[in-house]
């Protein structure tokens, strides 16, 4: 964790007695998960700490198929996995942009981007993904979601998504299906907590 | 060193309130971000979602990339100002807020200021609406205070904002 001076605004790492008043930053990690060997149907994270304003997952990840093609990961809060989240995107393609839109009914997780699946491939598709005020029992959770894929010239897409879960509950707990293939090995998915 | 975040203000909004302004903002940041989430009270499915630099009420531009959950379509305007994003009316499904993001980089400089906002509106329908913008304002000035508001009513209860400084 980074802190900072509040006198001179440089950085260090001890707060021992005789240093300066430190700061600490508002981004902190709570935990990674890397794929190990042989892949894995879902990623979660429990016991999230109900201490941050905001939460956000970083997503560096692969699918794992026996054909190539993109696919969409979804995300479900406190084990639910019902149909009552939304999804509304922003889809770029490389020609044109599109949008589409759903309401709850459709799909059981909120989207969180598009990833590749192959069944030979270095490339891994990189998503961002802001949980804002997850403990506020007055809103439904929303999700903002900035993902995509660039296959080398052989394909790709970009999508800005938001969704939301109807649910009022703190979220304590997130789990993230593949959808219907693997999360490939070395695939990583990271939980921070926003201050 | 890693890109850190601060906290410099949150403000949780208990009743309407018809905007918010964070002032005397810390010059000691490389940039700022302010992440709101945010419902409007406009009797509508969407309003606008504006931010004041220093209170300067002329001299935006923007040009925006947008969808609607039907159609995506682009536009570019500098008469409307201080509309960057769009939020939650009160029509829209209850307890859903829209999501706002917004980055101001190199926010010290005695350049034109630009920066970059992400929303969108979230409700129980295929309509929903996304926004990707870039605004310039012409001032020169470093910024020092950010006023945000919801254009045509007033900003609803338990919405939030949060200011950070970004190292």
């Amino acid at each position: 964790m980074a802190i900072r001076s509040l006198k001179s605004g440089t950085f260090s790492r001890s707060g021992l007695v005789g240093n300066p008043v430190i700061m600490p930053g508002s981004y902190e990690s709570i935990a990674t998960v890397t794929v190990g060997a042989g892949g894995a149907s879902s990623v979660s994270f429990t016991g999230i700490p109900s201490t941050y304003t905001h939460l956000q997952l970083r997503m560096f990840c692969q699918f794992n198929d026996t054909t190539a093609g993109l696919g969409g990961a979804s995300l479900q809060f406190n084990s639910d996995t019902g149909t009552g989240y939304t999804r509304h995107e922003l889809i770029g393609e490389g020609t044109a942009a599109s949008s589409v839109g759903f309401g709850t009914g459709t799909y059981n997780g909120a989207t969180v981007g598009r990833f590749y699946f192959t069944p030979s491939s270095s490339i891994f598709s990189p998503a961002v993904i802001d949980i804002l005020d997850y403990t506020n029992t007055n809103k439904y959770t929303t999700v903002r979601a900035l993902g995509g894929t660039d296959v080398n010239g052989s394909g790709g897409e970009l999508r800005f998504s938001s969704s939301v879960w109807t649910n009022t509950a703190a979220v304590t707990s997130i789990t993230i299906p593949a959808s219907t293939y693997n999360f490939k090995q070395y695939s990583s998915i990271a939980l921070y907590g926003v201050n | 060193m890693a890109l850190q975040l601060f906290k410099i203000e949150t403000v949780d909004v208990a009743s309407p309130v018809s905007s918010v302004t964070f002032s005397n903002i810390p010059q000691t940041y490389s940039d700022l971000k302010l992440v709101a989430s945010v419902r409007s009270n406009r009797a509508a499915a969407e309003d606008g979602f504006g931010i004041t630099v220093n209170s300067a009420s002329s001299g935006y531009t923007y040009r925006v990339l947008s969808s609607n959950g039907t159609s995506a379509s682009n536009a570019s305007t500098s008469f409307e100002q201080i509309w960057v994003a769009r939020v939650n009316g009160n029509t829209t499904t209850a307890n859903a807020f829209a999501h706002v993001d917004v980055l101001f980089p190199n926010y010290t400089s005695s350049n034109a200021k630009t920066y970059s906002v992400d929303g969108a509106t979230e409700s129980n329908t295929v309509e929903g609406y996304i926004t990707f913008s870039t605004v310039a304002q012409s001032s020169t000035s470093a910024i020092t205070s950010l006023t945000v508001q919801t254009i045509n009513g007033t900003v609803g209860t338990n919405s939030s904002f949060t200011l950070y400084g970004v190292l």
